[in-house]
C-alpha cells in the first residue's frame, strides 16, 4: 500500500474498515500528539466485492495459530514455508504447521482461499456449530396505543409476516394492564397466557419460567404459522378503565421480561428478535419511569442529572438486567444470548427510551421514536429491519440481512493495544496481552458481544500504541539485558520473533477482527478480516511542533516541505467519526460542557500539529486538503443533538447515541431555475425564496419550499402544462429524499415544510447563523440562536492553534 | 278472656285449623305438640319438620280442577301499609294472628306483642273475630304466601341470575367424556337458564393452571386467557369473563362446541381447584349466582390442595369417622366468604379414585349448593343422567341472595337446622341460592316448661331475589295444636317425615361421633317412640317422677308385637322397617366396604332430601317386572292412589315388593329403585323371549355386563319398561332426570354385593 498517495475509501471497499490514520506513528509519544485517536470503524458484515473476500462463505472451520493467547486466523499476511507446511502467524510470531489436509495439497499455486494475498477478509460458516433453527420474532405490542394506533400497527405487523421466511417463529406479546402471551399455531379457540403487572423485579421472570414448565405442552407462544394475523385482527385496546386523573397502566418493562424469559427458555441459543411496539411510559411494575397519577410529571434532563428521579434509576437497572438471564449480574450473559431487543416507540409523550437504551444497545437491538405508528417513519424502519439481500447476492440472495448473537474480538501485533470500543457492543470482559490500560469507550477487553447485526452495523475501535518507539537496536539491547534474567528458551523464543518483525517482516502493523456470529439461516459463521499497515519512524526533532520559529523560511514550519507520512494517511472523515463517538461517550458520565471544550481542545491541538502557520499569525493558517474538512466536521458536532440536549427529551437524547455515527455535518441541496441542484452552504444565507432546499441531517429530511416556491405551489401552479418546469422543481427535491431515506436506517423523519412556518424549524436549526438577530441584512433569512458561526468559529480556532 | 297474673294464655285459639300448608312444602314429625316439656319428654316424640320452601306446585290434586287459581303461591304486592309485621319480633302477619279491639289492633302468635293496625289495613272484624277480609288477604287465609318486597328489603339492587362454570380439564376429564357431557348439559340448559334477558354467564377452567375465556360479544371467537401463577391469581380482563348470556350467545356457543376438543391431547395429571375457586370468586363477587364446579380429580395444587389419606386399616373402625370429616378448614373458609358474597356452588365430582367428598363437600353444604358424585364416570352410562341433573340444576327455578330465619311461638325453639346453608348470626340461614329442590329440616322443643297456648305458630320467611330481579319474600307459616294428650302427639306421628328427620339428626351424631352411635342413636329413637306409643295416655307421672313401667315393659323392646300387648299404632307401623332400613343405608351401615367418598356423598344427599325421597332412599322400591299386569308401564285409566303411578302421565307401576331375598326368584327380573340408582336384577333362568325384548339377546350369560343395555322401544315389554323407568324420575319439575339403569346378573358378584347393599 502506498503511503504517499494513501486512499482513505480503499480499506473501506476492501476489508470494510476506515482508520483515522492509514499509516501509524510509531511511539506512543508521537501517537498522543496527532491528538485525532488512532481507530478503525469496522463494519463486520459489509458485503465486499468478490475480488476482496471469496464470493461465498467457506465451508469449514478456519486455521488457527496454535498459541492459547492468540488463535489468530490464517489470513494472507501469514508467511509460509510451501517447503516444510509451516505459517508464521504474523501477530504472535509463532512458527505452526498446516494441518494435514492443507499440507498435501498446498503450494504457491495452489492456496486456499484465506491465504490468496487479495482476500483479507474471509468468512467461514463453521460446520462443527450446530445449525440454530430458523429465527424467532416476538412482536410486543402496547395496547394501551389508541385503536388507530393500534390498527396501523397490526397492519404494519401483518406486512412484516408477509416478508418473513416460512419457516421463521413468530411470537406475540400484548400489555397493558397486564400481559398477554398469545399462543401462535393453535387449530382451536385463541389462547392467551396472562401474567399480572406485580411491582416486583424478579416476578415476572419467575411466574413465566414456572408457566412454561407447566404448559409448554399445551400452549404454543412461538410458532410459524400464521395465525398470528387474526389474533392481530381481534387485537383490542386494553379493556381497564382509567381514571381521568390517571395514566394508563402500562406494563412494559413486566413485557419485556416476560418476552426475553420466554426466549431464553424457548431459545436459548437460537437468534430472536424481540421487538417492542410502545406507545407510551412505563406506569405500572418493573421498569416503571412514572408514576400512574397525573400530577407527576415525566421525568426531565434536570430531574436525572439531579437524582431527583426516583424511579430512573432502578428503572435503568432493571432493564440493562434483563440484557442476560437474571442469575447474572453483568452484561456478560448476553454475550452468547443471541436475542435482539428492538423498541419502536410511537408518542407525542417520552416512553422511557433512555431506561431501555442499555438494553437495546447492548443486543444490538434498534430504536426508533416516531410520533405515530401510521408515520412512515415508523413503518419504513421496521420494514427496513427484515430487509433481505438482494437477489443476485451469492449464497445469501434474498436472506435477511439481520443476524444474531455477534461477538468481535480483536487482535492486534504486539506494539500496540487496543483501548476500547464504542458503538452497539458489550465488553465481554476478555483480558488478553493487548488489552490496553487506557480504555476509551467499552474498554478493558479485546472482545465484545454486539448481539444483533446488520451490514451497516459499524464499531469504532481504539488503540493504543505501546510502543515506546525504540529502535530494533534498542530493543535487543532489553533483550540482552533480559536474557541474564530469564531462562534462556524463553529468551530465545522472544528474540526470535523481534527479529523475525525486524527482518522478515519489516515494520508492519496487524489487526485481526474476528466477527463470529449466527446467520439469518441459523448457522454460525465467523468472519475474519486481517489489515496490514506501514509504522512511521520519524526523523529525531520532526515532532518537536513547538521549537521555536526559524526565521527567513517564508513563515512556515518545516513540514511544508515534508509532509510525514502519519500526516499524509489521515482520513478526516474517519477521525470526525471516532473523535464524535468518543464525545458521545463521554456525555454518558461526564458534563457535557466539559466533553465540549475538550473536544474543542482537541481540535485546536490538532490543527496546531498539523496545519501549516507562522506561530502567533492567525492569517498564515492553510490546512492540507486531508484535513480541511475536519473544523468542520468538529463545529456540527458540537451543534448536533448528540451534544445539544436543549430542546430533546432524555428520550430522544438517548435513541442518538444507540445509533451509529455515520453523518455528522448535514447536507444541503439548493434546488432552483438556475441549473442542476447545488450543494448549499449549511448557513442561512442559503434560504432564498425562489428556491427549494433539500436538508439531510441524518435523522432527518427536510425539503424546505422557499416562500415564493411556497405561494407558487399553493396556487397549483405545478398542475399547469405551462409550468412544468415549476413541477419538475417541486418533484426533483421529494425524489431525492425518498432516495436517501431508502437508504438509510433508522429511516429519518421526512418534513415537508414551507418558509415562515412552524415546521420549518428543522430546516433552520441546523443553519449556520451567519445571520443571527444580532447582525443586520443580507437576503438570507434570520436564525434565531446564540451560537456562533462557522466563520466566527474558524476566526477563533486559527487564532488559538497558532499560539505559541 | 285472659286469666290474671303470672303464665297467662295469651293466644287466641278460634283459628281456622284447615289452614295447612302444603305437604310438599312443610311436613312436621307430629301435628300435635305436648303443651309441657314434661310430656314431651315422657313421649320421646322428636319434634321437627322438613321444609322444602321452594316446592314446584304439585299437581295431586288435579282431580279437583276448582283449585286451579290455587296451583301457585299467592303472590302479594304489599298496600300503602308495606308489609305488616309484629314491631317487636318481625313476625310476618298471617292467618293465625289474633284481631282485638275490632280489628284496630292484632296479637302477634309468635311473641304476644300487641301491635296497631296501620290505618290503610285496617278491616272490620266479623262475628267470630276474624277480619271481614281475610278471604281477600291471602296473607290472612292461606298458609304460603309471597310478598314482593320494597326496596327496604334490599341492601343492594337485585343482581340479574348469574351463572358460573368451574371445569377441571386435566386429561382424565377429557378421557372420561365429562368434558363432553358438561359440554351437552350447559349448552342444552343455555335456553331455559332463568332470568333472560339479564342472566349473565362465565365459564373457567382449570388444570395446572387457570384459564379464563373472554366472551365479549362481537369477538369473532372466544378467547382463553390462561393465569400461570396459582399463588398470584389475578383476573386478567375487566369486563368480557362473565357476560350477558343474551348478548354473548354466539361466542358462548362457539365455546361450548369447542370445550370438548379443546384440550384433547392434554397430558395434566392435576388440577388446582383452589386457585380456580378463587379465580372464580373473584370474576363473580361482585354479583353473586350459582357457581357449577365440575372435578374429576383430587385437587393438589396450590390453595386448598388435599392429601390423598383413604386408608383401609381404619374401615370399620370408630376412627372410619375421620375420613368423613374434612381433612382441613380450607374449603370451609372459602365456603362462608363465598356465601358472604352470595355466590353458591354445585359441585360435581367424577372421581376415579379417592378425591376426598368430605373435605370437597363443605363448599356446596355451606354456601347452600348441591353436591353430586359420579364414580368412574363413563360418557355413555353416566352421561345421560349427569346431563339430565345438570340441566335440571341450571334450570330450575332458582332463588338467589336469599335468607331464610324460621320463627316459632315463645315457649318454643328451634334447636337444629338440618341442610345446605351458613348460619349467619344465631337463626339466620345465610342461602346464596335456594331452588325448588333446596330441602332443610329442623328441630325445635320446649324453651319453657308450659307453653301458654292452645296453638304453636312456625312461620318460615324466605327473602330471596327472583330470577327476575324481584326482591320477594316467601313466608310459610303454620298453627299446630298444643296438647296435653300423649296419645294425640303419639298418633298424629308423621312416621315418613319422623324418619326423615331422625336419619339426618342421626347424620350429624355420625360426622360428631361415629357411626356407631349414629345407628344407636336410630335404633334407640325407634324404641322410644314404640315404647311410648304403647304406654298410650296413662297417667305416668307422678309430682314429675316417671312412674314404673308396666309389667313385661322390658320385654316388648325386643319382642314387637307381643302378646296381650297393646299393638303400634297405625300411624307408626312402619317405623321399625324405615329405622332398619335406615341403619342399613350406605349411610350409615358397618363393615368395611363402604368407600368414604361413597359415604359422603350418601350422607350429603340424605340430608338434603325431602320427606319422600329420603323414604325410597333408605327403603328402595322393588318392582317385579317379568310378571307385571299388563296395564303396567302405560298411562293409568283411573284414579289411582300415590304409590301406584308415577310420572306426570300416571304411568301404572308394576306392585311393589317387600325387601326381602324371598321375593327374588331365579326365573323373575326385578328392577329396584331408591331415587338415585336403579338396578335391574335379571334371574339366571329368565324367560328368553323377555331377556330378547329387554336386550336384545336370549341369554345374559357370558355377556359382558358392561355393554349391555337395556332396550328402550322397539316392544311392548321394552317400551313399557322404558316408561316405568321414565316415570320414577319424572316429577314436578320441568327437566326430568334420566335414570342410569345398572344390568345386574343373577350371580355376578361384583355388581350384586350393590343390589343387595
Ligand atoms: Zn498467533
Ligand atoms: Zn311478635
Amino acid at each position: 500500500m502506498q503511503q504517499d498517495h494513501f486512499d482513505v475509501s480503499y480499506t473501506e471497499e476492501t476489508a470494510g474498515t476506515r482508520l483515522s490514520f492509514h499509516c501509524w506513528p510509531s511511539s506512543r509519544l508521537e501517537a498522543t500528539r496527532c491528538v485525532a485517536p488512532m481507530g478503525a470503524l469496522y463494519t463486520p458484515l459489509k458485503k465486499l466485492p468478490p475480488t476482496c473476500a471469496p464470493p461465498t462463505a467457506l465451508q469449514y472451520d478456519p486455521i488457527r495459530c496454535s498459541t492459547a493467547t492468540c488463535h489468530a486466523v490464517l489470513n494472507p499476511y501469514c508467511q509460509v514455508d510451501f517447503r516444510t507446511k509451516l505459517w508464521v502467524c504474523p501477530f504472535c510470531l509463532t512458527r505452526n504447521h498446516f494441518p494435514p489436509h492443507y499440507a498435501e495439497n498446498i503450494s504457491e499455486n495452489n492456496l486456499p482461499a484465506e491465504l490468496i494475498p487479495q482476500f483479507a477478509t474471509c468468512e467461514y460458516e463453521l460446520p462443527n456449530v450446530p445449525p440454530a433453527g430458523p429465527p424467532a420474532f416476538v412482536f410486543c405490542i402496547d395496547t394501551c396505543a389508541p385503536v388507530e394506533e393500534l390498527t396501523e400497527l397490526a397492519d404494519s405487523i401483518q406486512q412484516i409476516l408477509n416478508l418473513l421466511p416460512e419457516d421463521s417463529l413468530v411470537g406475540l406479546i400484548t400489555f397493558g394492564t397486564n400481559v398477554q402471551v398469545h399462543e401462535i399455531g393453535f387449530g382451536g379457540l385463541p389462547r392467551r397466557m396472562s401474567l399480572e403487572a406485580t411491582r416486583s423485579m424478579e416476578q415476572p421472570r419467575a411466574t413465566t419460567t414456572k408457566w412454561y414448565a407447566l404448559s409448554n405442552k399445551r400452549m404454543n407462544p412461538l410458532d410459524s404459522s400464521m395465525t398470528v394475523e387474526s389474533i392481530l385482527d381481534d387485537l383490542r385496546k386494553d379493556p381497564w378503565p382509567v381514571p381521568s386523573d390517571k395514566r394508563v397502566a402500562r406494563c412494559t418493562g413486566c413485557a419485556m421480561s416476560v418476552a426475553t424469559s420466554l426466549l431464553d427458555l424457548a431459545l436459548p441459543r437460537s437468534g430472536a428478535r424481540l421487538m417492542m411496539f410502545v406507545g407510551g411510559p412505563c406506569t405500572s411494575g418493573p421498569g416503571q419511569i412514572v408514576n400512574r397519577l397525573k400530577t407527576e410529571d415525566m421525568r426531565s434532563h434536570a430531574d436525572i442529572s439531579r437524582n431527583a428521579e426516583p424511579l430512573h434509576k432502578p428503572a435503568c437497572e432493571f432493564y440493562a438486567r434483563k440484557k442476560g438471564s437474571s442469575t447474572q449480574a453483568a452484561a456478560n450473559a448476553s454475550a452468547t444470548s443471541a436475542h435482539v431487543v428492538d423498541v419502536f416507540a410511537c408518542s407525542l409523550d417520552q416512553v422511557g427510551m433512555l431506561e431501555m437504551a442499555e438494553l437495546v444497545e447492548a443486543t444490538g437491538g434498534q430504536m426508533v421514536l416516531g410520533d405515530s405508528f401510521g408515520q412512515s417513519v415508523f413503518k419504513e424502519s421496521l420494514r427496513r429491519v427484515f430487509r433481505t439481500f438482494e437477489p443476485d447476492v451469492p449464497e445469501d440472495g434474498g436472506k435477511m440481512q439481520m443476524a444474531f448473537g455477534a461477538t468481535l474480538e480483536v487482535l492486534t501485533s504486539r506494539e500496540f493495544k487496543v483501548s476500547g470500543a464504542i458503538g452497539p457492543v458489550t465488553s465481554l470482559g476478555k483480558k488478553g496481552p493487548n488489552v490496553s490500560d487506557l480504555e476509551v469507550g467499552k474498554g478493558g477487553t479485546n472482545a465484545w458481544s454486539l448481539g444483533g447485526v446488520d451490514p451497516e452495523t459499524t464499531v469504532a475501535i481504539y488503540f493504543d500504541i505501546s510502543n515506546p518507539g525504540v529502535s530494533v537496536i534498542s530493543l535487543c539491547m532489553l533483550v540482552s539485558i533480559a536474557y541474564s534474567l530469564v531462562s534462556y528458551s524463553y529468551i530465545t523464543l522472544l528474540l526470535y520473533s523481534i527479529l523475525d518483525v525486524s527482518t522478515a517482516r519489516g515494520k508492519r502493523r496487524f489487526i485481526q477482527f474476528l466477527t463470529k456470529y449466527q446467520h439469518a439461516n441459523g448457522r454460525t459463521r465467523l468472519r475474519a478480516t486481517t489489515l496490514c499497515g506501514p509504522w512511521y519512524n520519524p526523523p529525531p526533532g520532526e515532532g518537536e511542533k513547538r521549537a521555536p520559529p526559524q526565521p527567513g523560511v517564508n513563515g512556515y514550519n518545516g513540514n511544508m516541505e515534508q509532509p510525514s507520512p502519519v500526516k499524509m494517511s489521515f482520513d478526516q472523515e474517519a477521525a470526525a467519526v471516532l473523535l464524535a463517538r468518543v464525545a458521545v461517550d463521554r456525555t454518558g458520565s461526564e458534563d457535557v460542557a466539559d466533553v465540549l471544550r475538550w473536544v474543542d481542545r482537541s481540535l485546536i491541538r490538532l490543527c496546531s500539529k498539523f496545519a501549516d502557520y507562522v506561530p502567533d499569525d492567525p492569517n498564515s493558517f492553510r490546512l492540507a486538503p486531508e484535513f480541511s474538512l475536519f473544523p468542520q466536521f468538529v463545529f456540527h458536532l458540537r451543534r448536533s443533538q448528540f451534544l445539544q440536549l436543549f430542546n430533546s427529551s432524555p428520550d430522544e437524547a438517548a435513541e442518538n447515541t444507540t445509533n451509529s455515527l455515520v453523518m455528522i455535518q448535514p447536507t444541503l441541496l439548493s434546488y432552483s431555475f438556475n441549473g442542476p441542484p447545488q450543494p448549499a452552504l449549511l448557513d442561512s444565507q442559503s434560504v432564498r425564496p425562489d428556491t427549494i432546499l433539500l436538508l439531510d441531517t441524518f435523522f432527518h429530511v427536510v425539503v424546505f419550499h422557499g416562500e415564493t416556491c411556497a405561494a407558487w405551489r399553493e396556487q397549483r401552479y405545478h398542475e399547469q402544462e405551462e409550468h412544468a418546469a415549476f413541477r419538475d422543481l417541486l418533484e426533483a427535491p421529494q425524489a431525492d429524499a425518498q432516495t436517501i431515506m431508502d437508504n438509510r436506517f433508522p429511516v429519518p423523519r421526512y418534513i415537508v415544510c414551507d418558509q415562515h412556518k412552524s415546521e420549518a424549524r428543522f430546516l433552520m436549526a441546523k443553519l449556520n447563523p451567519s445571520q443571527t438577530h444580532n447582525s443586520e441584512g443580507g437576503g438570507g433569512a434570520q436564525v434565531f440562536t446564540d451560537d456562533v458561526s462557522l466563520r466566527v468559529f474558524m476566526e477563533h480556532l486559527m487564532k488559538l492553534a497558532v499560539q505559541s | 278472656p285472659q286469666g290474671g297474673g303470672g303464665a297467662v294464655d295469651i293466644f287466641q285459639d278460634n283459628i281456622d285449623t284447615s289452614i295447612q300448608a302444603p305437604s310438599r312444602i312443610l311436613r312436621l314429625t307430629t301435628n300435635y305438640i305436648p303443651s309441657n316439656a314434661a310430656l314431651a319428654h315422657a313421649t320421646k316424640v322428636p319434634m321437627g319438620a322438613v321444609i322444602r320452601p321452594l316446592a314446584p306446585y304439585c299437581d295431586d290434586t288435579k282431580s279437583s280442577t276448582d283449585e286451579e287459581d290455587d296451583e301457585d303461591v299467592p303472590v302479594i304486592q304489599p298496600g300503602a301499609a308495606g308489609i305488616i309485621r309484629c314491631k317487636r319480633c318481625r313476625t310476618y302477619i298471617n292467618a293465625f294472628v289474633t284481631w282485638l279491639e275490632n280489628g284496630r289492633r292484632w296479637r302477634c302468635n309468635i311473641c304476644a306483642q300487641l301491635n296497631e293496625t296501620p290505618t290503610p289495613y285496617f278491616c272490620h272484624l266479623d262475628e267470630s273475630g276474624q277480619r271481614r277480609d281475610r278471604y281477600d288477604r291471602p296473607e290472612l287465609s292461606q298458609a304460603c304466601i309471597e310478598y314482593i318486597a320494597p326496596s327496604e328489603y334490599m341492601v343492594r339492587p337485585p343482581q340479574p341470575p348469574s351463572y358460573f362454570f368451574l371445569i377441571d380439564v386435566s386429561a382424565v376429564s377429557v378421557r372420561s367424556g365429562m368434558l363432553q357431557s358438561v359440554a351437552d348439559g350447559i349448552a342444552r340448559s343455555l335456553d331455559d337458564l332463568p332470568g333472560s334477558p339479564r342472566t349473565q354467564v362465565g365459564f373457567l377452567t382449570y388444570d395446572e393452571s387457570v384459564q379464563y375465556y373472554s366472551l365479549k360479544s362481537g369477538l369473532t371467537q372466544p378467547q382463553m386467557l390462561v393465569v400461570a401463577d396459582l399463588v398470584e391469581l389475578f383476573v386478567p380482563a375487566p369486563d368480557d369473563l362473565l357476560v350477558n348470556l343474551q348478548e354473548s350467545r354466539e361466542v358462548i356457543d362457539m365455546f361450548l362446541e369447542n370445550l370438548p376438543t379443546m384440550f384433547e391431547g392434554s397430558t395434566a395429571a392435576s388440577s388446582c381447584l383452589g386457585p380456580a375457586l378463587k379465580a372464580a370468586f373473584t370474576v363473580t363477587k361482585h354479583i353473586g349466582g350459582k357457581m357449577s364446579v365440575f372435578q374429576s380429580l383430587l385437587p393438589q395444587l396450590g390453595d386448598g390442595a388435599l392429601a390423598p389419606r383413604e386408608n383401609h386399616q381404619i374401615m370399620g373402625t370408630v376412627d372410619e369417622v375421620k375420613l368423613l370429616r374434612p381433612s382441613q378448614t380450607w374449603f370451609k373458609e372459602t365456603a362462608v366468604e363465598f356465601s358472604r358474597s352470595q355466590i353458591s356452588v354445585d359441585m360435581y365430582l367424577f372421581p376415579r379414585s379417592y378425591i376426598d367428598v368430605a373435605t370437597l363437600g363443605d363448599l356446596p353444604k355451606l354456601t347452600a349448593g348441591t353436591l353430586r358424585t359420579y364414580p368412574g364416570f363413563n360418557y355413555d352410562t353416566d352421561g345421560p343422567k349427569f346431563e339430565s341433573e345438570l340441566v335440571r340444576s341450571l334450570t330450575q327455578h332458582t332463588a338467589f341472595e336469599s335468607v331464610m330465619r324460621i320463627r316459632c311461638t315463645r315457649g318454643m325453639k328451634i334447636t337444629n337446622f338440618y341442610g345446605n346453608f351458613f348460619i349467619r348470626g344465631s337463626d339466620l340461614l345465610a342461602l346464596p341460592n335456594c331452588n325448588s329442590d333446596s330441602v332443610f329440616a329442623f328441630d325445635f322443643a320446649h324453651d319453657e316448661h308450659n307453653l301458654n297456648s292452645s296453638f304453636m305458630t312456625i312461620q318460615s320467611a324466605l327473602l330471596y331475589t327472583s330470577s327476575e330481579g324481584e326482591r320477594r319474600i316467601r313466608v310459610i307459616t303454620q298453627a299446630i295444636p298444643v296438647t296435653s294428650l300423649a296419645s294425640e302427639v303419639i298418633n298424629t306421628v308423621d312416621a315418613e317425615a319422623m324418619s326423615a328427620l331422625l336419619a339426618k339428626q342421626a347424620l350429624d351424631v355420625a360426622v360428631k361421633t361415629n357411626l356407631d352411635n349414629a345407628r344407636g342413636k336410630l335404633q334407640q329413637a325407634c324404641i322410644d317412640l314404640i315404647r311410648a306409643s304403647k304406654e298410650g295416655d296413662k297417667p305416668r307421672r307422678v309430682s314429675g317422677y316417671a312412674a314404673p313401667p308396666p309389667m313385661g315393659g322390658h320385654q316388648q323392646q325386643q319382642g314387637g308385637e307381643a302378646e296381650g300387648e297393646k299393638a303400634i299404632p297405625e300411624n307408626l307401623k312402619l317405623l321399625p322397617l324405615y329405622t332398619l332400613a335406615t341403619m342399613k343405608n350406605v349411610a350409615f351401615r358397618g363393615g368395611t366396604d363402604v368407600h368414604p367418598d361413597e359415604r359422603v356423598h350418601a350422607m350429603h344427599r340424605l340430608n338434603n332430601m325431602d320427606v319422600i325421597a329420603s323414604k325410597h332412599f333408605v327403603y328402595p322400591r322393588m318392582f317385579s317386572l317379568h310378571n307385571m299386569s299388563s296395564n303396567a308401564g302405560l298411562p293409568s285409566a283411573n284414579d289411582a292412589d300415590d304409590e301406584k303411578v308415577a310420572g306426570k302421565n300416571d304411568i301404572e307401576l308394576p306392585s311393589v315388593l317387600d325387601l326381602t331375598i324371598d321375593r327374588l326368584a331365579s326365573n323373575g327380573i326385578f328392577l329396584l329403585d331408591n331415587g338415585l340408582d336403579m338396578f335391574l336384577w335379571v334371574g339366571r333362568s329368565s324367560d328368553p323371549a323377555i331377556l330378547n325384548s329387554l336386550f336384545g339377546t336370549n341369554s345374559l350369560e357370558g355377556v359382558d355386563m358392561s355393554r349391555v343395555t337395556l332396550q328402550t322401544s322397539g316392544n311392548d315389554f321394552a317400551s313399557r319398561v322404558n316408561a316405568i323407568v321414565c316415570a320414577l324420575r319424572e316429577d314436578d319439575s320441568p327437566e326430568t332426570l334420566v335414570a342410569k339403569v345398572t344390568v345386574v346378573r343373577e350371580g355376578d358378584q361384583g355388581l350384586e354385593s350393590r343390589f343387595f347393599w
